[in-house]
């Protein structure tokens, strides 16, 4: 799959605005790879090699359950097009999953350089603000409460595209205007 | 050596799937008028079944 799978997160990186895009250049955060591999196991693989340190077995095993990643010590999203999420799905919706997936890590790399500590530190209340399917989805996936907000802008951001690319582009009217302020701070 | 900056993953809750996912996404998006693009609903996502894999 691999091939396909780099030119639907390729399409989804034009779809991204031309500020968004200049953004994440400017941070370092517009190189990823498609690798069908475990995720933990092969950042821990490309950390090692690049004289970068490691992650620890706990941290693998969490990042090996990942459909993508944000490395932020290598700048790279990597994306596990491997990953049993990803098994047997027609074209349009592969493409779909692997587009929010990659806009998800994109608006990851935005909110972990770019939110400051109060942000990180309101992370529970900005799950409390987002719809409840979106917070009961970051609740349970065993994320740390220092990722909420994190994992808000980065879900958000993603929500955000798909809605882009159907010409809506003002704030959604399910969303708290203080999650979409934060999103529209953090992610440009 | 400092410590390593942790990724930042896309996980899903155990049980959740990428279907779940975009089910969400269809109820907020319902709600402006708008679509899941390339999903299709009712007729699940499966190319082939997994058995005849």
């Amino acid at each position: 799959m691999g091939a396909k799978a780099n030119d639907i997160v390729r399409q989804a990186w034009r779809e991204l605005p031309r500020g968004d895009r200049d953004l994440l250049k400017e941070i370092r955060a517009d190189q990823w790879e498609v690798c069908g591999r475990s995720l933990g196991t092969y950042t821990d693989e490309l950390l090692r090699s690049a004289d970068r340190g490691s992650l620890s077995a706990e941290e693998i095993a969490r990042a090996n359950e990942a459909l993508a990643l944000w490395v932020p010590e290598l700048r790279v999203m990597l994306i596990n097009d491997g990953h049993p999420a990803f098994d047997g799905l027609d074209g349009p919706t592969l493409a779909y999953d692997l587009s929010r997936v990659a806009w998800h890590e994109w608006g990851h790399a935005l909110s972990l350089d770019r939110a400051g500590e109060e942000d990180i530190a309101a992370g529970e209340r900005y799950v409390e603000l987002v719809p409840e399917g979106l917070a009961k989805n970051v609740r349970q996936a065993g994320y740390r409460r220092r990722e909420y907000t994190h994992e808000v802008v980065a879900e958000i951001y993603a929500i955000l595209m798909i809605r882009r690319r159907q010409g809506k582009t003002e704030r959604p009217p399910w969303l708290h205007p203080e999650v979409y302020e934060l999103v529209r701070r953090v992610a440009g | 050596m400092k410590p390593v900056k942790l990724p930042a993953g896309y996980r899903l809750p155990k049980g959740t799937t990428m279907a779940d996912v975009r089910r969400l996404d269809q109820e907020l998006l319902a709600s402006e008028g708008l679509e899941v693009q390339g999903h299709k609903a009712k007729e699940g996502q499966r190319r082939t079944p997994r058995e005849e894999k």
